[in-house]
């Protein structure tokens, strides 16, 4: 309307340059927030990955940690996912959004103080507060456990991330929304107000409404936060964080406005509703889940037109995705959302349903998205907030075998879920004793508990990056900088 | 768009772009109200109304034991390993009979359904197994089933299986539940009530399975028949060595790995699992008890099982009895006295020909021991007219004359069937 000339495609192959990649100054960044939130980030994926090396342990050895409620299999297990969603991913990408959207926005965020009441709120009034919850296992409505997907911390925990998720809205929306704007709204931008805007929504009507509604009809609502917290919250934030790196780091622009736009809506119109495919073959009807699955193919289509704009933006810059840290963790990460949101697809399809659901494939292929796509996105986005951040370098060679690392040990947990899964539908058809399934998943879940050996090695060689660099020693004492930051990377490297 | 000059901007500064409203508006929550009302709003009212339609009037809701079992299931994350969701599939159907519906969840808040299954589907666990079964299991699951992977709750328990807590009973109370709404709609034919859209040939698959009336294979039959293993003669030693693996898996948790009856888990079940080497069994005798279980005790059935793994767990447990070379018959006057002394005591229980069938017996659970079927060593029927068997209706016989005691053993010893041939 009232922007300058073209200035909504800045960024893409159409419009100019996106300002503060073209050098423009930028608007006063929260240094002190970014660095806390980054290793609350990584702190919490090591404790949650902890979690998770426990639980995997447990199904091969399953008198590890036992007899205490505390570290029961189910606790482990939600704190475990609950741990990955809010500590690892929430404080990454508060981390992210401290870092980009004064340059985003050309204006600071709303408020310091409201940041670090969100900080403190965040890890300490859901992620602790949850994890010790959960580890206490209280009986009571309010405080107890939920059995609901993604969203297993106790009802009170809930209470204060819906707030923080409100407060998230208020803290970056309107930097990014009011005007006037020199790069228009970037695509990044609009990935960060629609999710925000969409879990601040969704989060309470997955985790109220099926304690409220009846069994089946609790479950309709259920299926659709299951897929939102992946869909519609780390997906778009993951989505925000490769369409600012990549450009930033290539200073190449993004590939097409018209793909960035039709990549957006359709993502935001068929994810949500591809909620019901959880619940394949259930009392829920038949239509509902036809018409979810449907929504799932058409999200593989348009996943296939996101990648394109984003791995074709990067044209001739294979060398510098190679070499360059931040971007080959993006890269990973985009070309892990092609596949399995593909894999998505093809498994929503009755056929695939009747023989892989309730099995280890879809484990298999949730730790493809939460840890291929989610994560080395997110990591990524760290790398190159840590780079540009006042006091803060990384280590190179520690984050190069982070990456081979976690990636190797994705990769094998990947493929010996996928078989254990095939492995257990195919006993579970054939109509065997139960325990046959449980006996022949003995040897797969043993692999995958040792894949836990590279995951957790791999966190830790990105925190020693993080740490080890010798620009953390120019440690700035001014908590608030009008960035300059690091000098943007120069397109002759590639 | 770009007709709007600067001249506008300065006067009235509209402090929001159009974007971004489409953006907070339409994708945020549009297109999240479109999601939560197509896919939520909408099959929840059809779901709403299916359950009103469904509905057994007097389906009982949770009592307060029963809502704080469910509630520990839940905080215990039991949800997480065991779904409650029998699926519209015929894989599902043939494990747990028909399929979960809605109208079966209506007290569930919230539902339980589960999106993994590590163990198996729970949605119609009552009465498959026994409570002693049960709580032994849930104080340490390895003992009854040795290769599961399921937690210990032994926190639930005052340091026995058999001393469970408040909470352990309300957790008990809980699993009693679950199925019990199909259970009490069963007489009344609901039928299996799917939208148009299913596959039709799978749609008729299922009902035909629903047609028949479902009986998990894990739970005890008292009067069923056992598939006939005359003829899974051949290949004994093969399918003797396959029986141990079997043995191994499936039985040594309670009946120890040497068939004694002292495996782990007996500590907590009464009756006490029985001592196999005090036994010998006819083939087809212990077929039945494996496929159907004893009902009454924590023995459950085994139809899950092929007829050769039945035929092999029969063969190997057959080798378990030590005393092969049996004493010859008693004498006449002896067994002569103990047949009175079996027609004053034990007929009414045990039968005229020693079945198990008398007619107090048949009103009993667990049955009277059937004679013709095993045959108890000497040792084991003075020890069980001393002592009783705790956990039955057997009681001890302090009354009975010593001597009676031989005679009525040895009496009871020549009721056994031995296969044709090997009658001494």
């Amino acid at each position: 309307m009232t922007e300058p000339q073209g200035a909504s495609k800045a960024g893409h192959e159409e419009g100019p340059p996106l300002s503060f990649v073209a050098g423009a100054p930028v608007a006063a960044v929260e240094t002190g927030l970014i660095r806390a939130h980054a290793f609350a980030a990584l702190a919490s994926l090591m404790i949650a990955a902890l979690f998770g090396t426990v639980v995997a342990i447990k199904l091969v050895q399953p008198d590890f940690l036992s007899g205490h409620v505390a570290t029961t299999w189910g606790s482990m297990r939600a704190n475990h996912t609950q741990g990955i969603v809010f500590g690892w991913f929430g404080n990454a990408f508060l981390a992210f959004l401290y870092f980009a959207i004064p340059r985003l926005g050309g204006r600071p965020v709303m408020s310091r103080r409201l940041g670090w009441s969100l900080f403190a709120l965040w890890n300490f009034g859901v992620v602790l507060l949850g994890w010790t919850l959960v580890c206490v296992n209280l009986p009571d409505y309010f405080w107890a456990i939920k059995p609901l997907e993604w969203t297993e911390f106790p009802l009170a925990v809930n209470l204060v991330t819906e707030l923080c998720l409100v407060l998230m809205a208020l803290q970056f929306i309107p930097p990014l929304a009011r005007k006037p704007n020199n790069d228009g709204i970037y695509v990044s931008s609009w990935y960060v107000i629609g999710g925000l805007v969409f879990t601040a929504l969704a989060f309470p009507a997955g985790s109220l409404v099926p304690q409220l509604a009846p069994g089946a009809i609790g479950a309709a609502f259920s299926g659709l936060w299951i897929h939102d917290a992946v869909g519609l919250y780390v997906t778009p934030l993951a989505l925000a964080i490769a369409y600012y790196v990549l450009p930033v780091r290539t200073g190449q622009p993004i590939y097409s406005h018209f793909l960035s736009m039709v990549g957006f809506w359709l993502l935001f119109l068929a994810y949500p509703l591809n909620g019901t495919h959880h619940y394949v073959y259930s009392s829920i009807p038949m239509d509902t889940q036809r018409a979810a699955i449907a929504a799932s193919l058409i999200m593989g289509f348009d996943v296939i037109l996101v990648v394109q704009n984003l791995l074709m933006s990067l044209r001739g810059q294979s060398a510098l995705v190679r070499r360059d840290m931040p971007l080959r963790f993006v890269w990973t990460g985009v070309v892990m959302y092609l596949i399995v949101s593909l894999q998505g697809s093809l498994q929503a399809i009755m056929p695939m349903q009747r023989y892989i659901h309730f099995t280890d494939w879809v484990i298999g292929h949730s730790h493809l998205a939460m840890l291929g796509f989610g994560t080395f996105v997110a990591l990524g986005g760290i790398a190159h907030v840590w780079e540009r951040s006042a006091g803060c370098r990384y280590h190179h060679g520690y984050m190069n075998l982070a990456y081979w690392l976690i990636l190797g040990g994705l990769a094998i947990m990947f493929a010996d879920l996928t078989a254990a899964g095939l492995v257990q539908g195919k006993l579970w058809i054939s109509g065997a004793p139960w325990m046959e399934s449980v006996r022949d998943s003995h040897s797969y879940w043993l692999v995958r508990a040792a894949t836990a050996v590279p995951i957790l090695l791999g966190f830790a060689a990105f925190i020693a990056g993080m740490l080890t660099s010798a620009g953390n020693r120019r440690v700035s004492t001014n908590p608030r900088l009008s960035d300059l930051g690091a000098p943007a990377p120069l397109v002759s490297h590639g | 768009m770009a007709k709007i000059t600067t001249h506008a901007v300065q006067p009235t500064p509209r402090h929001w772009f159009g974007l971004a409203y489409l953006l907070i508006f339409v994708a945020g929550v549009g297109f999240f109200l479109l999601s939560f009302i197509a896919l939520g709003v909408v099959p929840g009212l059809r779901l709403a109304g299916t359950i009103a339609s469904h509905s057994q009037a007097d389906t009982p809701d949770y009592t307060a034991a029963e809502l704080r079992g469910r509630r520990l299931y839940t905080s215990l994350g039991c949800a997480l390993c065991h779904t409650q969701q029998v699926r519209f599939l015929p894989a599902d159907v043939r494990r747990w009979g028909a399929p979960t519906e809605a109208w079966e969840t209506r007290y569930d808040f919230p539902h339980l359904w589960g999106t993994r299954r590590i163990g198996p589907d729970l949605a119609r666990e009552t009465r498959v197994r026994s409570d002693d079964w049960q709580l032994t299991h849930l104080y340490r699951p390895q003992w009854i089933v040795p290769d599961s992977v399921m937690p210990s709750f032994a926190w639930l328990f005052n340091g026995r299986p058999d001393r469970p807590t408040a909470a352990a009973s309300d957790l008990l109370a809980y699993l009693r539940t679950l199925g019990r709404a199909r259970q009490l709609g069963e007489g009344k034919s609901v039928g299996v009530s799917v939208d148009t859209g299913m596959d039709p040939v799978m749609l008729m698959e299922i009902t035909n399975l629903c047609a028949v009336p479902f009986v998990n294979p894990n739970q005890a039959l008292v009067n069923n028949s056992a598939p006939d293993l005359v003829h899974a003669a051949p290949g004994r030693d093969q399918l003797s060595v396959r029986g141990s693996m079997l043995f191994a898996q499936d039985c040594a948790g309670c009946h120890g790995a040497n068939g004694d009856g002292n495996g782990l888990a007996a500590s907590g079940l009464s009756p006490k699992p029985k001592n196999l080497r005090q036994y010998r069994f006819s083939s087809q005798g212990l077929a039945h008890i494996v496929w159907n279980g004893v009902a009454g005790s924590a023995m459950p059935a085994w139809r899950d099982l092929s007829t050769t793994d039945l035929a092999s767990l029969t063969i190997y447990v057959q080798t378990l009895n030590g005393s092969a070379a049996d004493v010859a018959r008693a004498p006449a006057p002896i067994l002569a006295r103990g047949a009175v002394v079996y027609a004053g005591n034990c007929l009414s229980c045990h039968g005229a020909e020693g079945k198990g069938n008398g007619p107090v017996g048949m009103t009993l659970l667990p049955r009277p021991a059937n004679f013709t079927a095993m045959q108890p060593d000497p040792a084991r029927v003075m020890q069980v007219l001393n002592e009783g068997v705790p956990g039955t209706s057997m009681p001890p016989w302090p009354g009975l004359a010593p001597p009676d005691k031989q005679a009525v053993s040895a009496f009871v010893r020549t009721l056994f069937k031995f296969p044709a041939g090997q009658n001494p």
